[in-house]
C-alpha cells in the first residue's frame, strides 16, 4: 500500500475545518461588542477611531442600570434557593414514588420547560393581573422559579441516580432512621448536584427575558428587561458596555463552575470528569 | 422500599406547577374558547384572515429553516466532539458553552453590530475589500432572523447530539473498517444509522424551540418576519385583545404539543433501538 | 415426606439444640471474646415473600443457634438474598415470623433491629473516612465521643486496619474496604451478623485470605453469622451448617460433610461439587442395597436412614471416589472400563470412562505425574459401597 495516495488521510482536515468554522460562528460574534463598548463615538463604526470608557461610566452613573442589575441579583438568589428546594423535594419524591402515574408526574415536572415561554408569560401575566400582584417582586420570582425548578429536579435527580441506593439502606441497617440516613448519607453525596442546581437557577433567572417583559414593572425591572428596552429604544453603546461585562461574567462563571465541579467531584470521592 | 412520604415530598413542587403553570395555561385556553359563551370565533379568525395564515407560514418557515441549518452545522461538530482528544474536546466545549451561557439579548445585539448596514461584515465587504458596491441587507429581515436563530439553537443541538453519539459504540465503526469498509463508508453505513433516532429527536426539539421563540425574531426580524409569538405579544400588550391573543397562544401550544409528541415518539424509538 | 414437613421436623430438632448451644456459647464467649459476648439465636418460621405471581421465598423455616455460622447457598434467584433482606428488615415477608433472641422482630423497622450487615458492594459511605464510617452506627445510638473512639480503635485492631482511620474508602483496596465494612457491622456488637456475598467482588486469592480472616474474627467474638454465597467451596469451608436453597425453598440443611457426603436431593448432590448419577432398580436390600442400572451394571450402595423407596432409585457417586487402576490383570473387585475422554486440570486429571455395560462415569485423579491415559485405553475402575449414595426420589423431582 506504500506510496498510494490515501484520499481519506489527505482529507482528514476537512471536518476539522468545518468544525472550526462553526465554533468561530458561535463564539466570535460575541466579541464584536468589546470594541464597540470602548468606542469613543456614539456611532457604530469599525474599527473605532478613538477609545474611551465613557459607556462604562454611563452604566455605572445611571441608576436605572444599577438598580436593574441589583434587582436581577436579588431575584436570582431567591429563585436559586426556591428552585433548589423545590427541585430537591421533587427529585427525592419522584425517586421514591413507586405508584401509578409516575411517568405522568415526571412529564408534568418537565412541562414548564417544553411549553413556549411566551405562552407561560401571557398566562402568568393574566393570572397575576387578576390577583393584583403583577409587577411585584413575588411575581417575577414565581415566574422564574417555574422555569428553573424543572432543571433543578433533573440535575438533582441525576445526582440521586448516581449514588448507590444501598448506601442509605446500609445507614438504616446501622441504626439510622430514614430522615437521619438521608441527611447523613444521601444529602452530602448529592451536594455537587445541589450546587449545580443552585447555580443553574441563578444563571437562568439572571438571563431570563420573556417572563421579565411581562411580569416586571419599573420597580422590579431586571437587567435583561432593561437591556431589552435599551436595545429596542436606545441602541447606544452603553448596551455594548453592559454586554461586555456580562460576557466576561459568563466566561468567569463557566470557568468557575468547571473548577467547582472538579473540586466537588474530588471531595466526594469520585474521579474528576465523572458525572454531569 | 415502599415510598415513605413520597407524596408529601412531591406536594410542594406539584402544587407550584398546578397553581402557576396549569392554572395560567388553562386560563389562556379557556379564554380562547369562550366569548363569553363557548365559541371558536377567535380560531376562525386566524384561519380565515390571510394575514394570520401568512404569520403561521412565516413562523413555520423560520422554524424549519433554522432546524435544517442547525442540524447540518451541529452533526459534524458533535461527531468531532466524540472523537476528539479530551483536551481538544474541553476547548471545543468552551466555544460552545460560551454562547450557551450568554444572554440571548446580548447575542442578538452582537449580531446587529456584525450584520447591520454599517456593521462589521458590510464595512469589511464594501469599505475594505470593495466586493460590494453597497451594503447588503443582512439584518432586520429573514437572513438576520435565521442567523440569530441558528446561533441560538446550535449549542443546544450540538450538546444533545453529543450525548446521543457518546452512547454509540465506536467499536462498531472500528469493526466495519476491519471488515473492509473505508472510513467514510464505515461512518455512513454504521455510525449515521445508529444516530438517526437521536437526530430525529434532537431536530424535533430544536423545531419546537424555534417555533415558540420570541426574542430573536422580534429583535433581528423586520415587519415581514412577524411570528405567532410576536403576534401573541402584540395582542396582549398593544392591541389588548386578550381573547384573540389567547387563541394565538393556544395555537402555538397545539403546534408545540404536536411537535413534542413526535419528539417523544422518536426518542422512544431510539431507546428501543439502543436496547436491541 | 414433603419438603415443608421435613423442614418443620428439622426446625423442631434444631430449636431444641439451640437453647443448649446458647448456654454453651455464652460461657465460651465470656472467657475469650475481645468484644462482649452477644451471639443470639435466630429463628425463621415459615416466612414467605411473593413478588406478584412469583414466589421468591416459599415457607422457609429454620432455627439458628447462638454463635453458629450458617451459610445460605444456592444459585441466583434461589431466594437466599431475599431471605437475608427479610432478616435485616429491608423486605417485609408476606407471611411467617422472624424471631431474634426469642423476640419477634418481623414488624420491626431495620434501624431498630440491631443487626450488623455486610454487603457485597461494601456500601461504605464514600464521603466519610474509615473512622467515621465505623463510628456511624455508634453515633446513631447516641454514644459518647470517648466511647466511640475506644470502640473504633478496638474494632480496627480486630480487623487489622490500625492506622487507616483517616483514609477515604476509595483510597483503600477491595480487601481493605471489606474489612472496614466488617468492622462497621461489628462495632455496635450486634447479636447477629448478616453477610451478603461479602467476598463476591474480590479475586480468588484475596477471597481465600479473607475467608480465614472472617472465621478468625467470628471465633473471637462468637457472633451468630448468616452468610449468603453462591460459592460452594466458601460455604463448605466456613460454615457450621449450610442451607442449600433452590427456587425459594430449602433443599437441605446440614453440616458441610453431611451435605457433601449424604445429599438428600439430586439438586444438592449436583450443586455441591460434581457427581455421577446412575438410575437403577433396587433388587435387594439389607444393610446396603444392591441395584442394577438399565444397562445391567450391578452395584452396591448405601441407603439413607428411614427413607422409604419404591423400585427405582438414583445413585450418586463423587468422581474423586472413583478409583482408576491398571486393566490387566484385572484386580479382584474392580471393573473393566475404557477411557472415552481425558482432560488435564493442573492439580487433577479428569477422565470419562465407559464400563463394559455401557454406563459412563467421570473420575478425578490427583495429578501425581503419571502419564495421561489417552482415549481408548483399557482401565480398571472401583468404588466403595459407602461412596455410592442413594438419593431419595422426590415426587416433584
Amino acid at each position: 500500500m506504500t506510496g498510494r495516495f490515501d484520499l481519506f488521510a489527505a482529507t482528514r482536515w476537512v471536518p476539522w475545518l468545518f468544525t472550526g468554522l462553526v465554533l468561530f460562528f458561535l463564539a466570535a460574534p460575541l466579541f464584536v461588542v468589546v470594541p464597540a463598548a470602548f468606542n469613543n463615538s456614539s456611532l457604530l463604526q469599525f474599527p473605532p477611531r478613538a477609545w474611551s470608557l465613557r459607556w462604562f461610566h454611563q452604566y455605572f452613573d445611571n441608576p436605572s442600570w444599577i438598580e436593574a442589575t441589583l434587582m436581577s441579583v436579588k431575584v436570582g438568589i431567591c429563585v436559586s434557593l426556591l428552585a433548589t428546594l423545590l427541585g430537591l423535594a421533587s427529585a427525592v419524591g419522584l425517586a421514591r414514588y413507586r405508584l401509578f402515574g409516575r411517568n405522568l408526574l415526571r412529564a408534568l415536572v418537565m412541562a414548564p420547560l417544553l411549553v413556549p415561554v411566551i405562552v407561560i408569560a401571557v398566562g402568568l401575566y393574566e393570572l397575576f393581573l387578576r390577583l393584583g400582584i403583577n409587577g411585584s417582586f413575588a411575581a417575577i420570582v414565581i415566574g422564574h422559579t417555574l422555569v428553573t425548578f424543572p432543571y433543578a429536579t433533573v440535575v438533582i435527580g441525576a445526582a440521586l441516580a448516581e449514588i448507590d441506593p444501598r448506601l442509605e439502606n446500609a445507614a438504616v441497617g446501622l441504626g439510622a432512621r430514614r430522615p437521619r440516613a438521608f441527611l447523613e448519607v444521601t444529602l452530602p453525596l448529592i451536594r455537587p448536584g445541589l450546587v449545580v442546581a443552585a447555580l443553574f437557577g441563578f444563571l437562568i433567572s439572571f438571563d431570563e427575558v420573556v417572563l421579565a417583559i411581562f411580569l416586571t414593572s419599573p420597580a422590579t425591572m431586571t437587567l435583561p428587561r432593561r437591556l431589552w428596552d435599551g436595545i429596542r429604544f436606545e441602541l447606544n453603546p452603553t448596551i455594548a458596555a453592559v454586554s461586555t461585562m456580562l460576557i466576561v461574567l459568563s466566561t468567569v462563571v463557566m470557568l468557575l463552575s468547571e473548577v467547582l465541579r472538579r473540586v466537588l467531584a474530588r471531595r466526594s470521592g469520585l474521579p474528576a470528569g465523572q458525572g454531569r | 422500599m415502599a415510598g415513605y412520604g413520597a407524596g408529601l415530598l412531591l406536594l410542594p413542587g406539584f402544587a407550584f406547577i398546578l397553581l402557576f403553570f396549569l392554572v395560567p395555561v388553562g386560563l389562556i385556553l379557556a379564554q380562547s374558547l369562550f366569548d363569553p359563551a363557548f365559541s371558536l370565533r377567535f380560531y376562525e379568525r386566524i384561519f380565515t384572515g390571510p394575514d394570520y395564515l401568512t404569520v403561521l407560514w412565516i413562523s413555520l418557515k423560520i422554524a424549519i429553516l433554522t432546524t435544517a441549518i442547525s442540524l447540518a452545522a451541529s452533526y459534524p461538530v458533535a461527531y468531532m466532539l466524540v472523537v476528539a482528544r479530551p483536551a481538544i474536546r474541553s476547548l471545543m466545549l468552551a466555544f460552545i458553552l460560551l454562547p450557551f451561557w450568554t444572554n440571548v439579548l446580548i447575542r442578538c445585539y452582537a449580531w446587529m453590530l456584525v450584520l447591520q448596514t454599517k456593521g462589521l461584515v458590510n464595512t469589511l465587504l464594501v469599505g475594505w475589500l470593495h466586493a460590494l458596491a453597497a451594503p447588503a441587507p443582512l439584518v432586520f429581515n429573514l437572513t438576520g432572523v435565521i442567523i440569530g436563530m441558528v446561533h441560538y439553537v446550535v449549542p443546544i443541538n450540538i450538546l444533545v447530539l453529543f450525548s446521543v453519539m457518546k452512547a454509540v459504540d465506536l467499536r462498531l465503526v472500528q469493526a466495519a473498517k476491519g471488515l473492509g469498509a473505508n472510513p467514510l463508508r464505515a461512518f455512513l453505513a454504521v455510525f449515521v444509522p445508529l444516530t438517526l433516532p437521536g437526530v430525529r429527536a434532537a431536530s424535533m426539539l430544536v423545531l419546537v424551540i424555534s417555533l415558540g421563540f420570541f426574542v430573536t425574531p422580534a429583535l433581528l426580524g423586520g415587519r415581514e418576519e412577524t411570528t405567532i409569538a410576536i403576534l401573541v405579544n402584540t395582542y396582549f400588550t398593544e392591541v389588548l385583545d386578550w381573547g384573540f391573543g389567547s387563541a394565538l397562544a393556544g395555537l402555538l401550544l397545539v403546534f408545540t404539543l404536536a411537535g413534542l409528541s413526535l419528539y417523544f415518539a422518536a426518542q422512544r424509538e431510539g431507546a428501543e433501538l439502543a436496547a436491541r | 415426606m414433603s419438603a415443608a414437613e421435613r423442614s418443620a421436623a428439622e426446625t423442631a430438632a434444631i430449636g431444641a439444640a439451640a437453647g443448649a448451644a446458647e448456654a454453651l456459647g455464652a460461657g465460651a464467649a465470656g472467657r475469650r471474646g475481645v468484644l462482649a459476648p452477644r451471639g443470639a439465636p435466630i429463628e425463621l418460621r415459615g416466612i414467605v415473600k411473593r413478588y406478584g405471581a412469583m414466589t421468591a421465598v416459599d415457607a422457609v423455616s429454620l432455627a439458628i443457634a447462638a454463635g453458629e455460622f450458617v451459610s445460605f447457598l444456592g444459585p441466583s434467584g434461589s431466594g437466599k438474598t431475599t431471605t437475608l433482606l427479610m432478616i435485616a428488615g429491608f423486605v417485609a415477608p408476606n407471611a411467617g415470623a422472624i424471631l431474634l433472641g426469642g423476640a419477634d422482630i418481623t414488624r420491626l423497622p431495620p434501624y431498630r433491629r440491631n443487626i450488623g450487615m455486610v454487603y457485597q458492594s461494601y456500601a461504605l459511605f464514600p464521603h466519610m473516612t474509615v473512622a467515621r464510617n465505623i463510628a456511624f452506627p455508634l453515633r446513631m445510638r447516641g454514644m459518647r465521643k470517648a466511647e466511640i473512639r475506644r470502640r473504633t480503635e478496638r474494632v480496627l485492631g480486630l480487623v487489622r486496619l490500625e492506622g487507616f482511620e483517616d483514609r477515604l474508602p476509595n483510597q483503600l483496596s477491595g480487601g481493605q474496604q471489606q474489612r472496614v465494612a466488617l468492622a462497621r457491622a461489628l462495632v455496635f456488637e450486634p447479636p447477629l451478623l448478616l453477610m451478603d456475598e461479602p467476598l463476591g467482588a474480590l479475586d480468588k486469592k484475596l477471597r481465600e485470605e479473607l475467608q480465614v480472616e472472617i472465621k478468625r474474627i467470628q471465633r473471637e467474638i462468637r457472633s451468630t453469622v448468616v452468610y449468603v454465597t453462591h460459592d460452594q467451596e466458601e460455604a463448605l469451608s466456613m460454615s457450621d451448617r449450610v442451607v442449600v436453597m433452590n427456587r425459594g425453598r430449602i433443599e437441605q440443611v446440614g453440616s458441610p460433610s453431611e451435605l457433601y457426603e449424604r445429599p438428600r436431593t439430586r439438586f444438592v448432590a449436583d450443586f455441591l461439587g460434581a457427581a455421577n448419577f446412575l438410575e437403577a432398580e433396587i433388587i435387594r436390600r439389607d444393610g446396603t442395597a444392591l441395584l442394577r442400572t438399565r444397562n445391567g451394571t450391578l452395584l452396591e450402595a448405601t441407603l439413607p436412614e428411614g427413607a422409604v423407596f419404591g423400585g427405582s432409585a438414583l445413585v450418586a457417586i463423587r468422581p474423586e471416589r472413583v478409583r482408576l487402576g491398571a486393566a490387566s490383570p484385572l484386580p479382584e473387585g474392580w471393573r473393566a472400563a475404557r477411557v472415552v475422554e481425558s482432560s488435564y486440570h493442573g492439580n487433577t486429571q479428569r477422565f470419562q470412562v465407559a464400563l463394559d455395560s455401557g454406563d459412563r462415569l467421570t473420575a478425578f485423579r490427583p495429578n501425581t505425574g503419571e502419564p495421561p491415559a489417552p482415549p481408548g485405553t483399557a482401565v480398571a475402575v472401583r468404588w466403595e459401597a459407602r461412596d455410592a449414595w442413594v438419593i431419595p426420589q422426590r415426587e416433584d423431582a
